[in-house]
């Protein structure tokens, strides 16, 4: 008997709905507001199917990330077996990518490389993010002695050659894995703390920030709680494209050999032994760069695109779901 | 004006005190502290290193230390001896130094004219065709990265096409000859300039694009100005600061570019001199390159500064 009623009150809420929806949407197409339609905004994913060119990115890059991971129990072959023999042999297909001067299938090289550069990468990403997220909201709550203090490091830093320091530092102390995230990721904070800066600046002078301040909730709390939330839009931007820069600077410092020391083997170190065989075994060149490349250009584009998606005042991407 | 750079300058006194502390620290990081390297040297004796380490003054504290150091460096440009080669750092980075300035000019001047040429193109072009492919193009070119870039221009240009030389400055053997020279620089210089070009294009257009908007570009198009005037006279003035701000925060990719192009073309520069500074662990040339090119970075910074102040009167009477 009950359930009779609640199921009516549904039938009629369906039934009522859609007349409601539709008398909205005749109010929002009679144009009210001067031209300016308001569109529902979509969620991130839904954007993102809507860009061919970002969703491809995206798309790629997780089978990279897939590969990378998984690279154990896909390899075909043995990734450190010396096999003299089936030195230099050109791209085939039970050597996709070819072999390198030891004999060793590439492609599996080239996926045990992944694992480090991307490994390496995240955490050096994480870490800058740590301390920019850090640095940036302290300077921009407290603002004062500590800013200019944050800030002026920030800028020093950005305008000098870091990364021949960071170079030095690997030659003296020839880093382990941890270390290497350290170093990169203390080059790479100065952006993400002026970007995290600027949004907290604008964010603390909000009323819910005066009231929890009135409530007597502590600096730190409110940082935290009410205020570096509001960052998250743009770091998650940040962390993309500082993602692909950690990527390029591990590459290059193991390409250079500061890297981490072999066994391991990183999309850099890969190429490190390649001039030489330019002529006759130009595979060995191309492939693990190649790699390189198309993840760096993923993570910018996917960045690119988050820009747009994620700010409000952007209307470039707004203007395409409007459109389909 | 005056005093604005007078402002200018002492604005460098915390990059100066920073880079040099870094450096100072990390050569008392170094294990066994800066006379590590001859510990290992069975020639050397215990009693040697101790009048070693009192004549260096290295057993003096560490504050003290600090500033003789800071004051050999700054005031007589004394980076003291090389490790391995026993010859005065600084003597060795003024040999080189005209060949990485050398190369690092030409990158620079041809980074400058395609590299804003393009951005004021795609900032014309705004929301067309050209200008998205122009942007992911520039988005690509920043994804490469330099060393493979060089190589892949190496196998290309003169392993496959042989059009151009691999290595060196000029061809061994050969008399001395400018053509010849410059054959050797145009590899170099285009590897290093690309990735320089990509983003100042893409700053250029984000800086002329928003320009461009503005009313006062209307006002000059009202008064009957033609486009090359409002483009010259008041867009591209007006986004001159933007830019130069992009322009010379690349200067350090300059540095560590020249590094890596240097290794892959042998080319006789600072940048290759660091390189095997670090093959060989000779601390004292690497703290000195760190140093000559930091101060070289700073200097441009300042003169960034200056070109401020001329194009935006404004800037001069802030604060």
């Amino acid at each position: 008997m009950g359930s009779l009623t609640p199921a009516l009150d549904t039938l009629d809420k369906k039934r009522a709905k859609p007349t409601r929806r539709r008398r909205s949407r005749q109010l929002r197409e009679r144009d009210l507001s001067g031209g300016i339609r308001p569109v529902r905004r979509k969620s991130l994913f839904g954007r993102l199917r809507e860009h061919p060119l970002s969703y491809g990115a995206a798309v790629l890059l997780s089978v990279v990330v897939f590969c990378s991971i998984s690279a154990p129990l896909l390899s075909p072959h043995a990734p450190d077996t010396i096999d003299v023999a089936k030195r230099h042999l050109p791209p085939s297909v039970s050597h996709p990518f070819g072999t390198d001067d030891m004999g060793r299938d590439l492609l599996v090289r080239v996926m045990q490389g992944g694992r480090i550069s991307i490994s390496v990468g995240v955490s050096a990403m994480v870490f800058a993010l740590l301390i920019g997220v850090m640095g940036g909201g302290i300077a921009g709550y407290f603002g004062g002695i500590l800013d200019s203090i944050v800030m002026r490091m920030a800028d020093v830093m950005m305008s000098i050659p870091v990364l021949l320091i960071i170079l030095l530092c690997s030659s003296i102390f020839s880093p382990g894995f941890l270390l290497l995230c350290l170093f990169i990721g203390s080059i790479q904070w100065m952006e993400v703390a002026r970007v995290v800066r600027s949004v907290v600046l604008s964010t603390r002078e909000n009323e819910y920030v005066d009231a929890a301040r009135a409530l007597g909730v502590p600096d730190l709390r409110i940082l935290f709680r009410h205020v570096l939330p509001h960052t998250s839009g743009p770091v998650l931007v940040a962390a993309t494209l500082g993602l692909a820069q950690a990527i390029m600077i591990e590459t290059t410092l193991s390409f250079l050999g500061f890297g981490l020391q072999p066994p391991a083997v990183s999309w850099g170190s890969l190429l490190r032994n390649a001039q030489g065989y330019l002529a006759t075994a130009p595979w060995v060149a191309i492939f693990p760069g190649l790699m390189i490349f198309l993840t760096v250009f993923c993570c910018y584009l996917l960045g690119d695109f988050l820009k747009s998606a994620l700010d409000p005042k952007d209307q470039s991407l707004r203007q395409n779901t409007a459109r389909s | 004006m005056a005093v604005y750079v007078l402002k200018r300058v002492l604005g460098l006194v915390p990059l100066v005190v920073l880079v040099t502390a870094v450096c100072f620290a990390l050569m008392h990081a170094i294990p066994g502290g800066p006379e590590g390297v001859l510990a290992d040297n069975p020639k050397v004796k215990p009693d040697d290193l101790a009048r070693i380490r009192a004549n260096f003054g290295l057993d003096r504290p560490l504050v003290v230390q600090y500033g003789l150091w800071l004051k050999r460096v700054l005031l007589h440009a004394d980076f003291g001896y090389s490790y391995v080669t026993g010859e005065p750092v600084i003597r060795m980075i003024g040999r080189r130094l005209p060949a990485t300035l050398e190369l690092m000019g030409s990158a620079f001047l041809l980074s400058l004219l395609i590299g804003l040429s393009i951005g004021v193109v795609s900032a014309l072009k705004k929301h067309t065709t050209l200008d998205s492919v122009l942007t992911v193009g520039s988005i690509a070119v920043i994804s490469v990265p330099l060393f493979w870039l060089a190589l892949m221009s190496m196998m290309l240009f003169a392993v496959q096409w042989r059009l151009l030389p691999s290595a060196g400055m000029h061809t061994l053997g050969a008399p001395f000859s400018v053509l010849d020279h410059l054959r050797h620089l145009v590899l170099p210089t285009m590897v290093l300039s690309l990735t320089l070009v990509a983003s100042w294009s893409r700053y250029t257009r984000e800086a002329l694009g928003d320009v461009l908007t503005a009313d006062y570009i209307d006002v000059a198009r009202a008064k009957g100005l033609s486009n090359a005037a409002v483009l010259f006279r008041h867009g591209l003035r007006n986004a001159a600061t933007p830019v130069i701000t992009v322009v010379a925060m690349s200067v350090p990719i300059l540095f560590t570019g020249s590094v890596i192009v240097e290794m892959v073309f042998s080319w006789p520069g600072m940048g290759r001199l660091f390189y095997e500074g670090l093959l060989r662990h000779d601390y004292t040339r690497l703290m000195g390159i760190v140093l000559v090119s930091s101060l070289l970075v700073a200097v441009f910074n300042l003169l960034a500064d200056c070109l401020y102040g001329i194009f935006d009167p404004r800037v001069r009477y802030a604060r």
